[in-house]
Parts: C-alpha cells; structure tokens; sequence
C-alpha cells in the first residue's frame, strides 16, 4: 500500500472512439506499471458518449469507471473548452480502496437514488471498511432535486463521510446530461465512489463571491422560485440591491427581466444569492430571471433563511480558489486533486476562463489537478447541506 | 462596498501624505463598515432564529407522514444549526436508543442497541429544559455513542420532547464536531421546535391511526363468527398501535383470553409470562377492572398481570378497552407495549374507536349466528322427522341421490322397514300411544346406525337405512337380520312389556345405474313381499323379484283408480237347487279389466286391496252393485224370492261401524237384508271382538250369513258354535272328490256325508261348490245335499247374461233317484273368491 499514483489523459479529437482512446492511453501510460483501480472520465456530449465509454474500456478494461458529461473539464491547470473533448485519469489503488455504485431515478426519488448509491458502492468494496471514508459522487444535473440526493446520501453513509462532486453538464446547451458508470452511459442517474481510507479526508469550498447590502429574509418561496425577499417581489429586492451596490451593470446588454425569451442568467452577469449559513459564511444560490420576471434559483431556497445578494469580479472568482489545494490538502502529502467547478464560474471569467485551471493548479504546486464544469456542485461536510452554485469543491487523495 | 482603502482626496497629490480631512474620512468610513457588518451579523443571527421556527412550522404545517415529519424537521435542524449529527431517541431501560436521525449511517447500532444513559441525558429526560453540552475529544462525560467516537463530537444539544406524560422518555439531541456550543437562544428555539414537533407527531399519529383505523376497521365486519372476529380484532389491533394484543372475553365473574397477537414484527414470545393455568381468572384480577367495567378505557404503565403475558421486571404498558354490551363488558381489548411510556391519549382514542367497530361486528356475528342457527332448524327439520328426530324422505333422496352419483366401486343398499301390526296397536290403543312407540323403535334402530349408514322415517310406521358402501345382497341380508334381531328385546309401552317386528325388504343399487327413487320402490315392494310371507322377516330382492314386486306395485297403484275409472264389475254365478235346478241365489264376484294388463284375477288384487285399505271402498261397492240388480232381478217372474250373496273380507269385518254403513246400502237399494247372504271364510279373525259385533248387526238387521270353503281350515267346529251362520259352502275339492276313484272317493265324500250331517244337525243348509258335472250333482243331491254352484249351470256371468239365466232357467233336468248327469265345464275355486278374507 503506497503512494497512490494516478495518469492523466485527454483529447480532442473529433472522433468519439480515438478520443476516448487517445485519452485514455495518455493516462494509462502516465500511470506507467501501476494496476489501475479506478477511472475517471469526463466527455463533452459532443461525442457519442457510448462509444467514447467503449475505447476507454477498450483500454482500461473492468477496472471500475465513473463520470460524467461536462461543460468543459481540466486537468494538471490546462482547460478544455465545453464542447471540445474527453478526459480520462485513471488511478493506482495506492492507500485507497474504491467502490462504485449508480442508480437511476433521480427525478422521481432523489433521495432514494442516493442512498442507493451509497449502499451500492459500499457494497462493491471487496474489503473490510477502513476507518474514514469520503464519497464523490457525480449526478445528472438537470434532472431532480440535488440536496435530496445529497440527503439520501447523507442518510446512509452518515456524518463522518464528506461528500464531493458535481453535477453533470452539457457544454451549457442545457439539454440532458449523463453520468458513466463502468461501460454504461446513464441517463436519470447518480454515480459514486466510495473512497476507502485510512485516514481522514477533506472536502472543501471556495468561491470568492462577496455580500451586497443586508441580510434578507426569504418570506416567500416556492420550490425552485424566490417570491418575495423580506415581504416584497425577490426581483424587485434583488435589482435595487445591486443598483445600490456597485451600480455595475448586468451584463449582456441586459438589464431588466422580461426582455426576451431566454431566462437572464444572474450568475453569469456575476450576481446571485449567498444563503447565510450557521458559521457566517455564505453558500452560493445561482439565479435566473425568467422571462416573466420570476426569480428563480437552481437549488430551492429555504424558507425565512437569511439571503444577500452576492457580486463578484473575475478576480475575485480567481482569488476564491487559490487556497481550496491547500486545505484540502490539510498538511498530507496528496497525489491528486479532485476539483469540481461551476459553468457559471467560466462564463464569468470569460476570456480568463483558463485561468482558473492554471490558478488551482498553480495552488496545488505538484500535485495534479483533475476535474470538470458542473451544473452544481458538491461538498457535504457538517450538517445535511452539500449543494452549492457558482464555487470550487475539491477532495485531495 | 467596493470603496478602495487607498483613495485620495482631490487636494491631495498622489504619493503625498494625506490631508487630515481626507484621513477623517477614511476612519468615518472604517467606522461605518464595521458598524455595517456589525448589523449584518446581527441581522444573520435574528434571522437565523426567527428562521429555524418559521421553517419548523411551515414544514410541520405542511401534509405529511410522520417519518417525513421528522426527517424533515431534522434536516432543517441539521442546516440550520450547522449540526453533524440530529437524532431522536427514546430511553428503553438504561439505554438511549435512536429512532430516527440525520447523519448516521444506517448500519449504526445505536439505532438497534443504543449506547447507555449519561449524565446529561439522565436529567434531560427529568426535566423540561434542553441542556447544551459542550466536550472534550474524547467525550469526557459519557454522554456520546462509542460508535460515533469517530466524527469527534464536541458540542451537544439535549432538548426533551415533551409529552402528555410526567416524564419524558424522548430526546431530541444535537451533535456538533466544531466546539461551538449551542447559545441559550437556540437552547429555547429548540425547546420550542421539539414542543411543535411532538404535537405535530402524535397530531400526524392520530392522523395515520385514524386513517388506518378507517381502512382496517371494517374488515371486522366479514366475520360471521366469534373465533375468527376476535382473531382479527388481536391482528388489527397490534397493528394499529404496534403493541401485543389479547382479547378477553367476559362472563359473569370470569375472564378468558383464548386469542393473543405479538406486536407487529415481534414473533410470539414462547410463553414469556404465560401460564396456561392464568385463564380463566376473576374479572377483579384484571388491570384496570374498575373503570374498564364501567365503560372507561384504561391506560398504565404494566403491572406483570397475566394480561401483560410478560415477567414483572420486564417493563411494559397497558392498555385497555371495553367492548360493552347491554352495560356490562363483554370483551375486554388490551394491548402491551414494552416501554414504560403510557399509550398516548391519541391512541387511547383510536383503541375506543375501535371497540367500537369490534362492537358493530360483534352484532353482525351475533346476528348471522342467530340467522345461521334458525336456519339450520329450519334446514333440520326440512329434511328430518319431527316425531323421530330421523331423516325423512326428502334427507333419504338427497343422500341416496349424492351416494349413487358418487363413482365407487361398492354398491349402495336400501332396506325398506315396516312395522308388523302397527295398525292394530294404533286402533287398540290410541295414536298417542302409537307415536310413543315409534319413537321407541327409532331409538332402538339408532343402534344400527354406523359410517356410511342413514336412518330415516318416511311416514307412518315405515323406516328405511340406506347403506353407503356394501358389497353384496350378503351384506343386506346381515345387516337386515342385525335389524330384526335388535327388534326382539320388548319396548316398555305403558309400562308393559310390548313386542313387535319388522318385516325387512332390502336391495342394492350400483352406482350410476339406478336412481333413489328405482331403490326406494324396489325396496317398499321387496318388504311386502317379506310380509306376505309372515311378520318379521328379511327379503332380499335381487333384480327378477325386484321387476315382479314392481309390476305388484303399479297393480296396487293403479287399483287405487280402477273404481272411479270403471274398470271393476260384478259378475255372478248362480245357486240352484241341486233336484230342480232352479236358480235360488246368485253369489256375486268382483272382476278387474285392466285397460292394459286385461282381466286381473281376484287372488292377486284382492289381497293388495286388503293391504292398502281400499277394500273398505270396493266392498260398500260390491254390495251396491250387488243389492241393485238384485232388486232388479226380483221383478222377474218367479223370482220374488232371489237372494245374492257377497263375499266379505275379515278387513272389513274389523270395522264394526261398517256394518251399519253395509245394512245402509242393502236398505237402499230397496231389498230386505234377509234377501242378502254375506260369505265368510273360516279364520282366526272372525273370533275377535270387532268381527262379532259386525257380524251381530247384521244378523240383527236379518242378513244371512254363510261359512265358506268350509272344511278346508282348522277349529271349523268352533266357528260354527261362536258365529251366527246358517249356511255352509262345501269346498270345491270335496265336491270333485266324490267322482273320484277308489279310495278318494269314498274319503271325499264321507267328509261331504259328515258336512251335511252337520249341517242338518246343527239345522244349517248347504252348498256345494263346484260341481261340473251332471255325475256330481246326481251323487250330492244323493247323499242329501241341497243347493250347488258350478260350471254345470254356469260360471260367473255379467248381470245381462245372469238376468237371460234366471229368465230361461237352469236347463237342468230334474233329478230323480238315480239319475246321472253329463260332465260340467270348469270354474276354480280360486276364481270365485271375491270380496273374501285371506
């Protein structure tokens, strides 16, 4: 049981079969004369994803697989734009012990769909359990409510296990998306590795976002729609929030709901709402406007908790994951650095997109970095809670 | 606030040191952010309270089941106090289990085990208050789960969830892995949320037991009989409010509990607590007997009674319900839950609600099983006898009916039983008495009875067994002899000793091939056979004597008609003066033209006549038919002085009042009754009481009686000194003997020379029977003897033929001494036996 040793891949090439392949041999013979144990794969849904899963096997044989569609991914600080290709890492045993499990019907029994995967990835260790644990887990993202499969997996693995991850994508078409487990491309569903160790694993935050203005209530919600925010219409509080704050435009020449058909993304125009939580810090909310003027999130917002409208720059996008390597690294010596970002994030860095990939893995000195653009992300650490917008989560092997 | 630290002044030049206005304005704007983000956090912790009982009560307020309650309600626990670990447990003994929780794995054993009490809990469960706890790692207090030592708690939350009873047994706690501990604010909030809870809970329990109580309930009433009601009652009753359950029923000061179910998920415990010598007990003895027998439910921590069915140290709760009926318990319904927690009031209620429905279904069952017992006498007495208690014949049918259609390789037996002379024992000695008897032979031939064998009564004196399984006629004919053997022992009617028998006539049947109504027939014809040939015996028909007793039947049946379908007429045979040849008298004899079967002769239908009673009918006809055209007859010339004789059966002389009816005709026919002669035959019968007043009447009215075929029986002296008669008839065979040759002759007709003698002696006439012959004629009228009947002047005739008689005469010559005579035709005795005794 030594160092885990890991081999990172990826490609863009325009056919599904060579990219899976090309990625998939690139990691492999990183990995150089270690037995694989586990494999990642991140693919725009560019491809098709079955074929792309059928030469990464081709390669990889039955070592276990999990992963996701993206809207882009990155790996040792190189971004690969949405919609461009397929990266593949694979990974050594080293002192871990992995199981993978996946279940569909995440639409209609979120909850239930995460304990299943739990129960089912436990179950697909060949050993005893170690004394820590941590679970990744990947998820159709525009399917069912996420905090309920966090939840469902909350329920079964408990407190002492965190959770990280994020939620598939599809290059922002914002289409269907799709998660991998071993050979299968699945649609509806969630994957998870459940990462067996011997020691205590971190999973950690960071986003970079700022408060504007007070703290609000939220008095009026419905599922994924904010209909009032302290008595009044959530748009209204949220507009006159940021006009008061740092008067800066929107963005995308557009500064009112209601202007067009398509939904005014808030998060892209770098505003959204950061749920107060119990220590202080804030939890990112993405926002939309809809076309009618309703404000939505993509996580539901609890009701009567505490709101403020959040801005941010690209800089401070940047600056809010430079020390996510670092305390997720907790002062062990780590072989790899398993990131999940937010879409949104890239859109808002725009012509810097790539520099978040640099930036985190310029954190991480010389320890990889491996992850993808999500739809959401996950980092359950204390309480129920594991569902964030617009933030970097990272686990570190 | 994107204000930057580094701004200047507009008086001041980059790079200088800042004026003292513009470093004024920099410790203002310092002071107003911090004063700024002093009221967000003050903002945030306000809201953050007001939001946890907000969204405790939105989330209790919302439509769910009491497990989405509380996960829930624990989840925004979880978030909202940024708490690793929330869980509800409850105290079982010394030990805090958990019931339901958000962040422990599922596999945990304090959801099965528990960990055991510590300090904090023991007086979180005492009190009202929540405790907030903070610990060192490892817990320095012994409050924490060993299992969790693990996730390094180190600050908790105690609340007590409050319930209706004095102490709580049920926390809700709080783990935190930061050392924060839980503010006394959020100490009250929680309080608070764990009071909402509670109600919401035990209002959701009600809800869920109402509900189910709804659905559950009325399947009580699909039983229709105690034993399965109250089994389902024990069933539904755990279930609803997951405890063991025992249905006790009450009677007077007694209490049973034959019916007991475990707790939902619990197999029964092998007698835990359970002596079967505990039932029955004294109603006194039971928990709560004091408010439950006035109707009150009862509810109380477990007292080891028999009811709990569980050792005193175990500790449990009881409740109690009465189903009342009229006032009183009738059925008492407990259930046993092991805690020490009382039933909640709401489930109290629900019990109450239930006894309720037990008791509707209760009175269903009571209903139906009143209906089901009343038809089932109804049922019985359809198909059995009243008097006997027997089968009666449409039971016989419908046994013998599913015996033959059943395919089996045995046959099936009948055996048809009448009773000998029973008749005569009602005439003699009343129905009443006649009754009694039958019931005392049913009784008796209940000791025939076995598997396979059924007995019945189809009316009056007649019974009938009907075997299901026989091998043979072997078999019926032992059986049937078992059957007369067991009738030998006397009956005790009246106090004295009675006899009777039974005459027996059995038949088998082969399934699939015969029909009840084939055996029944069969059998009824098989035992008059058995009492032609004397009272008390077995016949055993086999298919021929079957067939032939048949044909008997359908005779007897179709006898019962003849007369009111014409088919019977008299004819008459003359009586003539033996010297003269003149007619004197003309005896009439019954004949049947059966419209299928032709001339029946009379031996063969008069005795079936005899046997059904319908003799009584056809002789007051005879003597009708007799007496008119015997009145007719004397209008003729020379025949004022004509008599008709009319044979009488000792059936009708058994009759007394029947005489008189007989005289009623005669009278009204217009002749005198001394124109009449009646001809009786020599029995037994002719001493009884009965037969001599009949035959006093009529020898009073002036009727003439006559002896018939005398000779041929025994004590025909005595008859003559008990019985008015005033005619002898010489037996045919006699008459033919007197031609006979050698010896013969000279016997016959010293018996006729005797006869006469008699006859003269005892100033008697007589006739001889029989005679063919002119050669007869001439040596009777010889030896003496008066009047003859015979083929010589004619047989019987229709009454045209007999009127051309008596108009032209005998055509005989008349006798002189020694004249002998030509050969006369053949007339059998038998034939002219009509309306005669047996």
């Amino acid at each position: 049981m030594g160092q885990l040793r890991t081999g990172r891949g990826s490609s863009e090439h325009d056919d599904a079969v060579t990219a899976g392949d090309e990625a998939a041999r690139a990691a492999l013979d990183a990995l150089g004369d270690t037995e694989p144990a586990l494999v990642f794969v991140y693919s725009s849904v560019r491809y098709d994803l079955g074929a792309v899963l059928g030469a990464v096997r081709a390669r990889t044989g039955d070592t276990p697989l999990l992963g996701g569609s993206t809207s882009g991914h990155f790996h040792d600080g190189v971004l690969t734009a949405p919609g461009r290709g397929v990266a593949v890492m694979v990974l050594g045993a080293g002192p871990y012990r992995f199981g993978v499990g996946s279940a569909t019907g995440l639409r209609v029994a979120p909850n239930d769909v995460g304990a299943s995967i739990v129960r089912r990835a436990r179950a697909a260790l060949t050993e005893p359990l170690l004394d820590h644990a941590a679970l990744v887990v990947i998820s159709c993202g525009l399917t069912g409510d996420q905090q309920q499969l966090i939840s469902g997996v909350y329920r079964v693995a408990g407190a002492a296990v965190p959770v990280v991850g994020g939620a598939a994508s599809d290059d922002r078409h914002m289409r269907e998306t799709f998660v991998f487990h071993d050979g299968r491309v699945l649609r509806d569903a969630a994957v998870a590795v459940w990462v067996d160790s011997g020691h205590p694993l971190a999973v950690v935050r960071g986003h970079g976002w700022r408060p504007l203005g007070f703290p609000l209530p939220v008095t009026g919600v419905e599922g994924m729609v904010v209909r009032t925010i302290d008595g009044r219409p959530a748009s209204e509080v949220f507009l006159e929030t940021v006009a008061s704050g740092d008067r800066a435009s929107l963005g995308s020449g557009r500064t009112a709901p209601g202007a067009g058909d398509e939904p005014l993304l808030l998060g892209e125009a770098g505003r959204c709402f950061g749920l107060i939580e119990p220590d202080g810090s804030r939890r990112i909310r993405g926002a939309f406007l809809g076309p009618d003027g309703e404000m939505n999130t993509w996580v539901p917002l609890p009701p009567y908790s505490a709101v403020q409208v959040m801005s941010c720059t690209q800089d401070d996008l940047l600056d809010g994951c430079d020390d996510v390597p670092l305390r997720a690294f907790a002062g062990r010596t780590s072989s790899v650095l398993l990131a999940f970002s937010c879409v949104a994030r890239l859109r808002i860095l725009g012509d810097r997109a790539a520099e978040e990939a640099e930036r985190l893995q310029s954190a991480a000195g010389r320890v990889p970095t491996f992850g993808f653009y999500t739809y959401g992300e996950f980092a359950r650490t204390t309480s129920v809670d594991g569902v964030h917008n617009a933030t970097v989560t990272a686990l570190a092997l | 606030m994107q204000q930057s630290q580094h701004s200047h002044c507009d008086c001041c030049t980059g790079g200088g040191t800042p004026c003292a206005r513009a470093e004024s304005e920099r410790r203002e704007n310092a002071r107003l952010r911090k004063a700024l983000a002093d009221a967000a956090a003050h903002a945030c912790t306000a809201y953050q309270d007001n939001a946890l009982l907000v969204r405790v009560l939105s989330i209790i307020a919302q439509p769910s089941t009491p497990e989405t309650l509380t996960e829930e309600v624990l989840q925004a626990l979880s978030q909202l106090y940024d708490a690793d670990l929330v869980c509800i447990a409850r105290l079982a003994g010394d030990r805090l289990v958990v019931l339901d929780a958000c962040g422990l794995p599922e596999a945990d054993p304090v959801f099965t085990k528990g960990w055991p009490l510590g300090p904090t809990a023991r007086t979180a469960v005492k009190g009202v208050e929540a405790l907030g706890r903070t610990y060192s790692a490892p817990d320095d207090a012994g409050d924490l789960p060993a299992s969790l030592a693990g996730l390094r708690l180190r600050s908790a939350a105690w609340v007590p969830v409050r319930s209706d009873a004095p102490h709580t047994d049920t926390l809700l706690v709080l783990y935190r892995r930061s050392d924060a501990p839980f503010a006394p604010t959020q100490l009250r909030g929680l309080e608070s949320v764990a009071a909402r809870l509670s109600v919401g809970l035990a209002a959701r329990a009600r809800g869920v037991l109402a509900e189910r109580l709804a659905r559950s309930g009325h399947r009580l009433a699909r039983h229709l009989s105690y034993p399965s009601l109250y089994q389902e009652a024990c069933a539904l009753l755990a279930d609803l409010l997951g405890a063991a359950v025992r249905v006790v029923t009450i009677d007077g000061t007694s209490a049973r509990s034959p019916w007991s179910s475990a707790a939902p998920g619990q197999a029964v415990e092998d007698g835990a607590g359970e002596d079967p010598g505990d039932w029955p007990r004294p109603v006194t003895t039971l928990p709560g007997w004091e408010r439950l027998s006035s109707g009150r439910p009862y509810s109380s921590p477990g007292c080891g009674s028999p009811v709990c069915g569980r050792s005193p140290e175990r500790p449990c709760a009881v409740l109690g319900v009465p189903v009342m009926n009229g006032g009183l318990p009738a059925v008492l319904l407990f259930a046993v839950r092991e805690t020490t927690r009382p039933f909640g009031p709401g489930e109290v209620e629900a019990a109450a609600m239930f006894a309720n429905y037990l008791h509707s279904a209760m009175i269903n069952t009571e209903l139906y099983q009143a209906l089901k017992k009343n038809e089932m006498i109804l049922k019985h007495r359809a198909s059995h006898d009243v008097l006997t208690g027997l089968a009666n014949r449409a039971l016989v049918n419908d046994f013998l009916d599913d015996a033959l259609a059943r395919n089996d390789p045995s046959d099936v037996g009948v055996l048809f039983c009448d009773l000998d002379k029973f008749k005569g024992i009602n005439d003699r000695l009343g129905h009443g008495v006649g009754d009694k008897l039958l019931q005392l032979v049913a009784d008796r031939l209940r000791e025939c009875r076995g598997p396979g064998v059924l007995l019945a009564r189809l009316g009056g004196d007649e019974f009938v067994f009907v075997l299901d399984g026989i091998g043979g006629t072997d078999d019926l004919t032992a059986f049937g002899e078992w059957v007369t053997a067991v009738m030998l022992r006397p009956f005790a009617l009246r106090g004295e000793p009675v006899r009777v028998s039974l005459s027996i006539g059995a038949v088998s049947g082969r399934r699939g091939q015969t029909t009840s109504m084939s055996l029944l027939r069969d059998a009824d014809a098989a035992m008059y056979a058995a009492k032609a040939k004397g009272n008390g015996l077995v016949r055993v028909f086999d298919d021929e004597a079957a067939l032939r007793a048949r044909e008997q039947l359908a005779i007897r049946s179709d006898l019962r008609l003849a007369l009111d379908r014409g088919e019977l007429v008299v004819h008459y045979q003359p009586i003539f003066e033996l010297v003269t040849g003149k007619i004197v008298a003309f005896e009439a004899l019954l004949r049947w033209h059966h419209p299928v079967r032709g001339v029946i002769p009379p031996d063969r239908f008069i005795p079936l006549a005899e046997d059904s009673g319908d003799i009584i009918p056809i002789g007051s006809w005879v003597v009708e038919e007799a007496c008119r055209h015997l009145a007719a007859w004397r209008r003729l010339p020379s025949a004022g002085n004509l008599s008709v004789s009319i044979n009488l059966s000792p059936h009708q002389m058994h009759r007394p009042a029947l005489a008189a009816h007989l005289l009623d005709l005669v009278r009204k026919s217009g002749v005198e009754p001394s124109g009449v002669w009646f001809e009786i035959t020599e029995s037994g019968t002719v001493h009884g009481p009965d037969a001599k007043r009949f035959l006093a009447t009529l020898r009073e009215a002036g009727v003439h009686i006559s002896l018939d075929d005398f000779g041929t029986s025994y004590s025909n002296l005595s008859h003559l000194r008990h019985v008015t008669v005033e005619r002898l008839k010489i037996d045919c065979s006699f008459v033919a003997g007197v031609m006979a040759e050698g010896h013969q002759r000279d016997v016959d007709r010293g018996l006729v020379q005797a006869i006469l003698a008699i006859g003269d002696s005892l100033g008697l006439s007589v006739v001889a029977e029989g005679i063919e012959d002119a050669g007869q004629r001439v040596v009777l009228a010889g030896l003496g003897c008066h009047l003859g009947q015979g083929f010589l002047v004619s047989g019987a005739v229709p009454p045209d033929a007999a009127r051309h008689l008596l108009v032209t005469g005998s055509r005989l010559p008349h006798l002189t001494a020694g004249t002998e005579g030509p050969g006369g035709g053949a007339e059998t005795r038998s034939y002219d036996r009509v309306v005669t005794g047996s």
